[in-house]
């Protein structure tokens, strides 16, 4: 007898992981690449988990490295604090955003 | 009619400056004057009508353009440029003031400062610096932005505004310059070069307000456009008001209309990057949900496939149809008369031995079958079951990581066991704790067993 709608082979296949690397494009992204990288490889990272046709381990390994992903961006936008400074002759930089503050507003 | 002969000759000042005019009027030359010189003071007023003075080096003379004149005038005047005006001289009756009434004007060559942009521009578009293979890329995210403007006026407060409202986080250093007068230029070209030389941000913002001609020759100065070109780090201009521009902002890497759009330009919308992050971490977490609630799902089917039920159900539709056409055979003879079944009991052993033969060949057949298929499913079941294994650990350790962001974390043996009793360590041992941002490497000190577990 057959097995209807399910190929033992392709199985093993997926569970062994074979064709692992076929539908990736970015390799390892680290804290070391843009912003714009980092959102790339993350917008990747979520196809290809989305489209499922990765192996069960590489699912992991790849959320992994989604969350990583992502923290490491959500702390690059988290900082809200700004500096304005104007830089003197003498090179000394003093802070400018009162200057700013007090006549613009 | 007589007058005193002491008031025969006096004229009222009105007859007196219409009597000007007739004088100007009967000489044909200075009613058609063409006078040349340079235009300056320009304005044009609400109701058309436009005044200005037209000079050269040595004198200067009033000059009024009405409304409907000023249709004919196939340019637009602008202080600094030197034309050739038509028209006439006149006094005006009520107050005596004389004026060069303009009914004609024509372009007389451009300006000196007009002259030497061209000049200039086609001089380094030549050498390639506008090239747009010259042009740097600007930071998507820039670490620090410099500007190079004056400290006082509107555009150093419109930068930081748009990048206040756009990109809070941001960092800003102003080198401030004089925009405009002598030696402006001189000050400019420096603060790039310096931005340069001591690496002072990663992207550099170079402009001011807008402004004549005049005003924003510093930013047509040659050696302006050559330090923006030397420049490693990006320059967007933003000089002047949208319809100007300077030989900076043929030669920077992005030109600005404005301040404020180069602002814009220098940084992304933080609220949309944010959004999107966002977006991306809510997906990237409902994709690994989803994928482990369709393997969960496929177990739950593997589980209850028939293919592992019991393997005789699948020989016993055969050994029926057996059964069936044995009994046929035998009451349609029951149904023959006595001596024709006489007759046909030598055929009915012929018939019936290789059909009892057939029988149990088949029968034979049929269990070596179900024997063989109830063998592979064995090892098959058995392969799978090591599988599902497997998977189920894949699925306890992966399961955890989704909400290892809540607190929850996994602790391992030093040979990467997943530790779930109390039971696989011992006291000494080294263990780590794996937390979502990084792990732990921890030494068992006590081990204390629950009670009742």
């Amino acid at each position: 007898m057959q097995e209807e709608n399910f190929d033992f082979d392709d199985w093993m296949k997926d569970m062994a992981g074979t064709d692992e690397n076929k539908n990736e494009v970015c390799s390892a992204v680290t804290d070391e690449n843009s912003y714009e990288e980092k959102i790339a490889r993350l917008e990747e990272i979520v196809s290809l988990l989305e489209k499922g046709e990765v192996s069960l381990e590489k699912s992991m390994e790849l959320f992994q490295e989604g969350v990583e992903l992502s923290n490491l961006c959500a702390k690059q936008l988290s900082k809200v604090e700004s500096t304005i400074e104007k830089l003197m002759e003498n090179g000394e930089r003093v802070d400018f955003s009162k200057t700013v503050d007090s006549d613009a507003r | 009619m007589t007058k005193p002969s002491a008031v025969a000759d006096v004229m009222t000042v009105g007859e007196f400056n219409r009597r000007i005019n007739l004088l100007f009027e009967q000489d044909p030359e200075m009613q058609r004057a063409r006078v040349q010189g340079e235009i300056s003071d320009f304005k044009r007023y609400p109701s058309g009508h436009s005044y200005f003075t037209l000079k050269d080096d040595e004198a200067a003379v009033s000059c009024v353009l009405f409304r409907g004149s000023a249709g004919r005038v196939n340019f637009s005047p602008q202080s600094g440029m030197k034309v050739i005006a038509v028209g006439k001289p006149n006094v005006y009756d009520k107050t005596g003031r004389f004026q060069f009434i303009v009914s004609g004007m024509e372009q007389a060559g451009l300006g000196d400062l007009y002259l030497a942009f061209e000049q200039l521009k086609k001089k380094l578009a030549a050498e390639g610096l506008f090239a747009q293979e010259r042009k740097l890329a600007i930071p998507y995210i820039p670490q620090r932005i410099v500007a190079i403007t004056s400290e006082a006026g509107a555009v150093i407060r419109d930068i930081i505004h748009v990048l206040e409202r756009r990109y809070p986080g941001f960092n800003l250093l102003l080198i401030p310059v004089p925009v405009q007068g002598k030696g402006a230029e001189l000050q400019i070209a420096a603060a790039i070069r310096q931005a340069n030389a001591e690496n002072l941000g990663d992207v550099i913002i170079v402009g001011r307000g807008g402004g004549s001609l005049e005003d924003l020759q510093a930013f047509n100065e040659e050696i302006v456009a050559r330090a923006i070109a030397e420049s490693q780090i990006p320059v967007i201009s933003a000089v002047g008001h949208e319809t100007d521009y300077t030989i900076v902002d043929f030669v920077s890497d992005l030109r600005a209309p404005t301040p404020s759009a180069a602002a814009e330009l220098a940084v992304p919308h933080k609220a949309r990057l944010l959004e999107r992050q966002e977006q991306l971490s809510s997906a990237l977490e409902l994709s690994v949900l989803r994928r482990l609630e369709s393997e969960r799902k496929r177990l739950r089917q593997l589980r209850e496939r028939p293919v592992l039920m019991q393997a005789a159900e699948f020989v016993a539709p055969q050994r029926r149809q057996l059964d069936f056409l044995r009994q046929q055979l035998l009451s349609e003879m029951r149904r023959l008369p006595r001596e024709a079944r006489n007759q046909l009991l030598p055929l009915q052993h012929r018939l019936s031995r290789p059909l009892e033969q057939k029988h149990a060949r088949e029968s034979k057949k049929l269990e070596l079958l179900s024997s063989r298929l109830v063998n592979i499913i064995r090892s098959r079941t058995a392969t799978q079951r090591s599988l599902f294994e497997r998977l189920l650990v894949s699925l306890d350790a992966l399961s955890p990581l989704a909400i290892l962001a809540r607190g929850y974390n996994l602790t391992y043996t030093e040979d990467k066991q997943l530790i779930s009793s109390v039971s696989e360590v011992t006291r000494g041992d080294t263990i780590s704790v794996r937390l979502q941002d990084g792990s732990l490497l921890c030494d068992v000190r006590e081990i204390i067993l629950e009670a009742g577990k």
